[in-house]
């Protein structure tokens, strides 16, 4: 049981960073980030080019990875958020499913869709971690889903920070002291996604990637991750990350493993987040409001 | 009101009716004698020339243009199951032409590279004679590809738009447990032909139009037993497990696995369940619980199961697309997480195509592609339907078809030989492919066309 755990925090960790852009964009903006898993997408995808298929140094991979998910999310500011941002929520919200399958597409197209393997930043035999064989790259992940939180989480105290959450509650009265809405709108988006590039960069060599692995494994249990922290807590969305993690692979475990429930993994996810929005409809870190 | 509207309905009915019933004398004799035609209702010529209903006629009676029909190949089998022979169900023959359906997964969690189905679908019929163009009683053989993606829904409708639409005479499926039962039921419901490799047994032994290539996973799981006992030196069940997705087509596979292996751990992970999560079934840390690990997922769950591993247990297992080079590769880059596995597989490794079949090289040189095992497959599994359209004879109908491969045995070299005289699983033989890391990662053969160990 203490391998499923220990699998399931470092798993969750993939969660709580896709999370944390989830909640940065939602918190800024009040829109889900349907595309979010496909940053990190667009992140793996450019670096394994740079990198395997061009030979080049692995920061040089890291670097245009992460470049090519900021513009990504720039773009997708510029060509869909903005023209839409008067459109209803479920419209902006479809389009951004269509920014994802969209992105597949076209990685599929580009890469084909077979199975890669992007070389880890760390080498390293597996550590001993309650039963469980971790990567030094899982544990890179863990740490840097931490700082992201807290980094994140001190952004929106400072004046920056502050300006970004002004704008998401009044545009127009934050352009009164001088606020500019495209500027926050563009500072969001690419911090999102630059999140995102980081959680494809340090996920993609953790097991196999294939065009869509963000969007198609990762997304759901992020956006419950998102839910659960409290939707508007960047802390929350850590917590929260981690929390579904645990609780999936738990859920293998026990409800799977142990008494052969089928669908193991989503109930163990479903039964908390019920559990928790009953009890704290906030969610676990969010605000009262 | 309501006495108005029943003689109004019984007046449109029997507005419908009469003109039926009123049909002149002949009508359907010009109908006929015009070039129509109604397999609904056979007729006088929904016979065909080779092949009865009661089977009584069917022995083969030709080889192959390209030689590879042996003897054995040639020998007929007694067998009729379908009882209609000659049904005159002509769809996608002409004078000059055969069209054939293929379906496989290009996309989804069992991705294969879309241009060797490209290459690999006409590769044979193209240039399989020595170089140029196989015929089968005068006619070529089209094709017609769609991808499944992984998907039984999807595999049901593409392949009813290939036997509909693109009027494809017989449907082929390449891999995809679930994809081939889905495409196989239909084509039972239109009495369309449907050869795939060998998969699950469940719901696929009563369909009368289906044939497998090769041998289904609950054939191949005792042997596979008897592999790892004898060959690989494991008898202790406590050392044994096996990763089965949690599909009710997989559970003939993992009974008889248990069957053979009494009190082997049996892990049944869900379909959407990550590989990642299952590997903390196989090891404490970097010590592996088991020494021997049966897997029955699809290729991705495996990769991610075996790169999260900590330890290396010896990997085995039945299929077909686990035993890709690019399952292999992308193992083999992981760390090496997956060398040494080795799985069962129709045909021999395509690292040794030319001791197999000189042939399909040749061919690949010809049609100036670079082959791999992709196409190697499709190879294989081209020729087998060669053999059963050849055995069909000049007079090609569906219905002749199904009669003439019903019983019949088959061998082509590449795949398995084929026996239908006790029904649609026929194979006889699997090949063991070794995982190696060296040179980019990549299968080897261990055997080839065994049937025991």
């Amino acid at each position: 049981m203490g391998a499923f755990f220990a699998l399931g925090l470092f798993q969750g960790a993939v969660y709580g960073l896709l999370a944390v852009g989830i909640v940065l964009v939602y918190k800024a903006k009040r829109v889900f980030n349907f595309a979010q898993g496909e940053f990190g997408g667009v992140a793996a995808f450019t670096s394994f080019a740079l990198v395997v298929g061009a030979g080049l140094p692995y920061w040089v991979g890291i670097v245009g990875g992460l470049a090519a998910a900021v513009a990504m999310g720039l773009i997708v500011e510029r060509v869909i958020v903005r023209p839409l941002e008067s459109a209803s929520r479920t419209i902006m919200l479809v389009a951004l499913v269509g920014v994802a399958l969209f992105t597949i597409a076209i990685i599929v197209l580009l890469g084909q869709p077979i199975p890669r393997v992007m070389p880890p930043l760390v080498q390293g035999t597996g550590l001993n971690i309650l039963g469980a064989g971790i990567l030094p790259q899982q544990l890179i992940l863990l740490a840097v889903l931490a700082v992201l939180a807290a980094a994140m989480a001190w952004f929106f105290k400072t004046d920056l920070g502050l300006a970004v959450l002004a704008s998401s509650q009044d545009t127009r009265a934050a352009q009164v002291v001088g606020i500019s809405p495209h500027a926050i709108a563009r500072l969001v988006w690419g911090m999102a996604a630059l999140i995102g590039g980081i959680a494809g960069l340090l996920y993609a060599p953790v097991g196999i990637f294939t065009p869509g692995f963000m969007t198609l494994t990762m997304l759901v249990p992020a956006f419950a991750a998102a839910v659960l922290g409290g939707m508007t807590s960047l802390p929350g969305a850590f917590v929260g990350g981690i929390a579904i993690g645990v609780v999936q692979n738990l859920g293998i475990y026990w409800l799977g493993q142990q008494l052969k429930v089928p669908g193991a993994a989503e109930l163990g996810v479903f039964a908390l987040l019920m559990l928790v929005l009953l009890i704290r409809p906030q969610g676990l870190l969010g605000g009262a409001n | 009101m309501t006495r108005k509207r029943t003689t109004l309905a019984l007046l449109a009915a029997a507005l419908l009716i009469l003109p039926a019933c009123g049909q002149y004398d002949g009508v359907h004799d010009e109908f006929e004698a015009a070039g129509g035609e109604n397999p609904g209702l056979g007729g006088e010529d929904a016979t065909g020339t080779e092949g009865t209903a009661d089977g009584t006629d069917g022995t083969g009676t030709t080889g192959t243009d390209d030689g590879n029909t042996d003897e054995d190949a040639a020998s007929g089998g007694g067998g009729n199951d379908n009882g209609d022979a000659g049904n005159g169900d002509t769809t996608g023959v002409t004078a000059d032409t055969i069209t054939i359906g293929i379906h496989a997964p290009l996309t989804g969690a069992a991705p294969l590279k879309q241009e060797s189905f490209e290459t690999g679908k006409d590769l044979y019929w193209q240039y399989g004679n020595g170089g140029g163009p196989v015929e089968i009683h005068g006619r070529t053989v089209e094709t017609v590809f769609a991808d499944d993606q992984y998907r039984p829904s999807t595999a049901r409708q593409v392949c009813q738009t290939m036997a509909e639409e693109q009027k494809a005479f017989a449907l082929i499926g390449a891999g995809g447990t679930d994809q081939i039962q889905a495409c196989a039921q239909y084509a039972a419901g239109e009495n369309v032909p449907y050869l795939s490799t060998g998969v699950t047994e469940t719901g696929m032994g009563s369909l009368d139009t289906y044939f497998a290539a090769s041998m289904t996973y609950k054939q191949q799981v005792p042997i596979l037993a008897d592999y790892i006992k004898n060959e690989l030196g494991v008898t202790d069940a406590s050392k044994v497990a096996a990763v089965v997705t949690n599909t009710p087509n997989f559970d003939d596979a993992a009974d008889g696995f248990t069957d053979a292996f009494d009190g082997a751990e049996v892990f049944r992970p869900d379909k959407n369940e990550r590989g990642s999560s299952a590997a903390g079934n196989l090891c404490t840390g970097t010590v592996k619980n088991y020494d021997v690990v049966f897997v029955l997922t699809s290729p991705t769950f495996y990769l991610e199961m075996a790169a999260a591993s900590g330890c290396r247990p010896q990997y085995v297992g039945v299929g077909v697309s686990m035993g890709l080079d690019q399952v292999a590769s992308t193992g083999c880059s992981a760390a090496s997480s997956t060398e040494g596995a080795r799985f069962f597989n129709p045909t021999p490794a395509f690292a040794d195509a030319n001791e197999y079949d000189p042939d399909f090289l040749a061919a690949a040189d010809a049609a100036g592609i670079t082959p791999d095992d992709v196409t190697w497959m499709m190879w294989g599994q081209s020729k087998v339907l060669h053999q059963m359209l050849d055995k069909a004879g000049e007079d090609l109908d569906r219905g002749a078809f199904l009669d003439a491969v019903a019983g019949s045995s088959f061998s082509t070299g590449v795949f398995p030989d084929l026996n239908y005289k006790n029904g649609p699983f026929g194979a006889t033989q699997v090949s063991v492919l070794r995982n190696v890391c060296d040179g980019g990662g990549h299968y080897e053969t261990d055997f080839a066309f065994v049937n025991s160990f």
